[in-house]
């Protein structure tokens, strides 16, 4: 494998632990959530702060970022808790401009210099490898598939389905959706801040811009694109999206272009997504194969 | 000191309140975030240029890119929008952010990434009142603005068609059981907003002197945020929320200098207000 | 014996709007109670504030003795009262089996270790599929809800609030809307369950339907109450025939 693409699956296996983790919250729970860069950027700048300040190895780093985030996901949810729907989707996206705002203006976060020389991982000293750190990123992939099938497989995961189709109906059947929305929230942003870690001790430079509106349009693009409030949809999202930038590169000038235009294209013949649940790939394969097993 | 400062921020009040009451009643109709609606305006101030630079009158270039930023919103309204009204609310939120994203790469596929300047040509001297003074530019947004606001005023509240549109905008179904047309009633109001969205394209192109791809970026996002500060849907609610966050910007850069960017400032407003009244300030549950 | 459900002095306002005022009355083990009135006379609003919906202007509700005041509506279907809609609200996007589940779920919500654990498990599925046979929907099991017809969201709404194990369940005009059969397939059900030891608290508008369930019923007429008795004193209290005479001759 070269190095250019061990990049290119690097840069891919964190976005589809983004997009599993934007599912849990937008895709399961429904809440629409136009800011999950912020929790991005809140693990990004908390794992490569405590390595360049305080000197502490990527393996303290990584937990140390997962719990900032989900603790922050935590706090942040409690203003998202008071709003619903479009004022929800609007006030994440605020909390997004926010956040970046507090990276880029504060002093303490390094201004408009961001953070640099981020240390990659290293193993009994010996700095990991390329594909040692793409080895890495697919556990965390891994992972990031279990948790959520876990999710889905238990009780939380049905309270989370009930509260998407019909807030008042759950919570007369006995689900406590202030509880579980803070669930999802501190679930799907730690999650995210996962990525974050694995994000700064690749790139070793980070900054605001890395993790603003645009970047949460993207990953929610990826799970929209291919399936919302399934496990298989994020994932294939994020493949083809993250590869789309790669593929387009021969117009390179014409792919952003491009890139909207799909979306719109998508969202009008194809709303389920690519992969999902009643979408047109989904509806033949289950046909063929059924008529198959008859 | 004061009393330009408040000038000042209700120029900008103003335009986005064109901008963001196109917003509103599209919501209002449709209960769509159309983060489009800022593309439409950025394609304004281009159709805007264009007409000037081929008629160099301004009111012809007005006219020119209202109503052609209308038909393009009527347009999206007819060949997006529509088919989605049943699907899951995050459907035309990504068509939608899609469409913005596809337009401002057309624009600089077509006319450059570059900033162009709006040739308009103005008395160079400002108007002085007291101590306040008014440039020509100003001076051409303050009146097309209240021009423009009167009109869809007696729009609204005067004419058939404007208490449909309210009816619609009110409870759609019930409108429609009464025998209001919607669907005519529904492109009306993309018109009307995408042709207001177009004249403050014009007016800002003009005000700053420049056109740029990119320009619909901060408006739309800041255009969400005062229609949710004022209550999604909600006209008196979107323009006390235009002027409310027009008139904070230019006082808290102006005098208090904190450190985050005026961009940032119209969010902790809104979220601010959210914590109180999670409808918004004008807004009903 | 202390009663089921005691309704205390009971008054909630919209804003200038008195959706209800100083309403009382208790309701006993076991009864089934008519709750009716014109539109807008306060039937729903009482629901939601049974259920924790709305918190009550003032006055107080008791359920088993216990002051229900300050609880959400989760901690009060964990106490044990189901409620159906009067425009149904089933899970739309899941399957029936689905959506009895997550009512079945309600002991589970709870800690972290029961709500992490696996919700389809062999005893769960037998439990709700017992429910769905109880209301007779068994055969709909993995059908989406929101292709069900009308009558059978209506089973539906009731076999969700069933596996609350509820000892109380409050109807929201369960024969409106269905046409004669699926209306007595309905009121079968209710005494059925009624005869299992649930206590039935239900708004009804259509009267037949009302006379032939409860032995005894209240009348809520804007906001207040005007009556309370049997269903035959009912039928010929000169204050309830106006309050509904009344009302159809603005109509
Ligand atoms: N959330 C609310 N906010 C404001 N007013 C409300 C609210 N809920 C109910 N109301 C008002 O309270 C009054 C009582 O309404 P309610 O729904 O309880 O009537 P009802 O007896 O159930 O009528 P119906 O037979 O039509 O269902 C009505 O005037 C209604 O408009
Ligand atoms: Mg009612």
């Amino acid at each position: 494998m070269s190095a250019y693409a061990m990049t290119v699956s690097i840069t891919i296996g964190i976005y589809v632990i983004l997009a599993i983790s934007l599912n849990i919250i937008t895709g399961y729970a429904g809440q629409i959530s136009l800011g999950h860069a912020a929790f991005f950027g809140i693990g990004a700048y908390a794992s490569g702060m405590l390595a360049t300040r305080l000197g502490a190895p990527f393996f303290a780093c990584l937990p140390f970022a997962v719990v900032v985030t989900g603790a922050v996901g935590a706090i942040l949810g409690i203003p998202c808790l008071r709003v619903k729907e479009d004022f929800l989707a609007i006030t994440t996206m605020g909390i997004n401009f926010v956040v970046q705002a507090i990276f880029l203006y504060i002093p303490f976060f390094g201004g408009a210099l961001g953070i640099a020389n981020i240390p990659a991982p290293s193993i009994h000293g010996a700095e990991m490898t390329k594909s040692a750190y793409l080895a890495m990123v697919l556990l965390f992939v891994l992972f990031a598939i279990l948790v959520d099938g876990w999710l889905t497989r238990s009780w939380a995961g049905l309270a989370l389905a009930s509260i998407r189709e019909d807030e008042t109906a759950a919570e007369m059947s006995g689900v406590n959706i202030t509880r579980f929305k803070v669930v999802a929230f501190v679930l799907g942003s730690a999650m995210a801040g996962l990525a974050g870690s694995l994000y700064a001790h690749f790139m070793s430079f980070i900054s605001a811009a890395d993790f603003g509106f645009t970047e949460s349009i993207v990953i929610l693009s990826m799970v929209v694109f291919g399936g919302i409030g399934t496990l298989r949809g994020p994932i294939i999202g994020a493949i083809i999206l993250g590869l789309a930038p790669e593929l387009f590169r021969p117009v390179l000038d014409y792919r952003t272009f491009v890139y909207g235009t799909m979306l719109v294209l998508l969202m009008r013949f194809q709303p389920q997504g690519l992969l999902g649940l009643d979408s047109f790939i989904v509806r033949n394969a289950k046909r063929i194969f059924t008529r198959r097993a008859a | 000191m004061l009393a330009q400062q408040i000038v000042n921020g209700i120029t900008i009040g103003s335009i986005y309140a064109l901008i963001a009451l196109g917003l509103t009643m599209v919501y209002g109709v449709l209960k769509i975030l159309h983060i489009a609606h800022a593309g439409v305006y950025a394609m304004g101030a281009y159709l805007g240029l264009w007409a000037y630079c081929m008629v160099p009158n301004l009111f012809v270039a007005m006219i020119v890119a209202m109503t052609l930023s209308g038909v393009a919103g009527t347009l999206i309204e007819r060949l997006l929008y529509k088919s989605m009204l049943d699907k899951s609310r995050i459907v035309p939120l990504i068509a939608s952010i899609g469409l913005f994203i596809a337009m401002e790469e057309a624009f600089r596929l077509i006319a450059g990434p570059y900033v162009r300047a709006f040739p308009a040509h103005f008395r160079q001297k400002p108007w002085i009142f007291g101590p306040v003074r008014i440039s020509a530019p100003q001076m051409l947004v303050f009146g097309v603005t209240l021009a423009l606001l009167a009109l869809l005023w007696w729009v609204l509240t005067r004419t058939r068609m404007g208490k449909a549109l309210r009816a619609v905008s009110m409870d759609r179904e019930m409108a429609e059981a009464l025998g209001v047309a919607t669907d005519r009633i529904i492109s009306l109001s993309f018109f009307i907003s995408s042709a207001l969205a177009g004249a403050a394209g014009v007016l800002v192109g003009i005000f700053y002197n420049s056109v740029y791809p990119t320009m619909g970026d901060i408006p739309a996002y800041k255009a969400l945020a005062i229609i949710v500060l004022g209550g999604l849907g909600s006209i008196p609610g979107t323009i006390f929320g235009a002027f409310l966050v027009g008139i904070s910007e230019t006082f808290l850069i102006g005098f208090v200098n904190i450190p985050l960017p005026r961009d940032a400032l119209a969010f902790i407003v809104m979220i601010a207000v959210l914590m109180f009244r999670p409808y918004g300030l004008f807004g009903k549950e | 014996m202390e009663h089921l459900l005691e309704i205390d002095a009971i008054s909630k306002h919209f804003g200038g709007l008195k959706a209800l005022e100083n309403v009382s009355f208790t309701m006993d083990r076991g009864e089934i109670l008519g709750l009716i009135g014109p539109n807008g006379a306060g039937k729903t609003t009482l629901f939601n504030l049974i259920t924790g919906r709305y918190p009550v202007t003032s006055g107080t509700i008791r359920y088993n003795g216990k002051d229900l005041s300050g609880m959400g509506p989760s901690q009060v279907a964990a106490m044990g009262i189901g409620r159906t809609f009067q425009i149904v609200r089933p899970f739309a996007g899941l399957t029936v089996i689905t959506n009895v589940m997550i009512a079945l779920g309600v002991s589970h919500y709870a800690g972290f270790w029961n709500s992490v654990s696996r919700y389809r498990t062999p005893a769960s599925l037998k439990a709700a599929r017992k429910i769905l046979a109880r209301v007779g929907i068994a055969g709909y099991a993995q059908q989406k809800s929101e292709n069900l017809p009308l009558g059978l969201k209506k089973h539906l709404e009731i076999a969700r609030a069933l596996a609350l194990r509820p000892s109380l369940i409050l109807l929201d005009e369960p024969a409106g809307g269905l046409r004669k059969e699926e209306m007595d397939r309905l009121i079968g059900l209710v005494r059925e369950i009624n005869g299992e030891g649930t206590s039935v608290l239900v708004i009804e508008h259509n009267m037949p339907v009302v006379m032939q369930l409860c032995k005894r019923i209240v009348v809520l007429d804007h906001g207040t109450k005007i009556a309370e008795g049997p269903p035959e004193a009912i039928r010929n209290n000169r204050q309830v025939v106006e309050a509904y005479l009344g009302r159809t001759g603005d109509a």
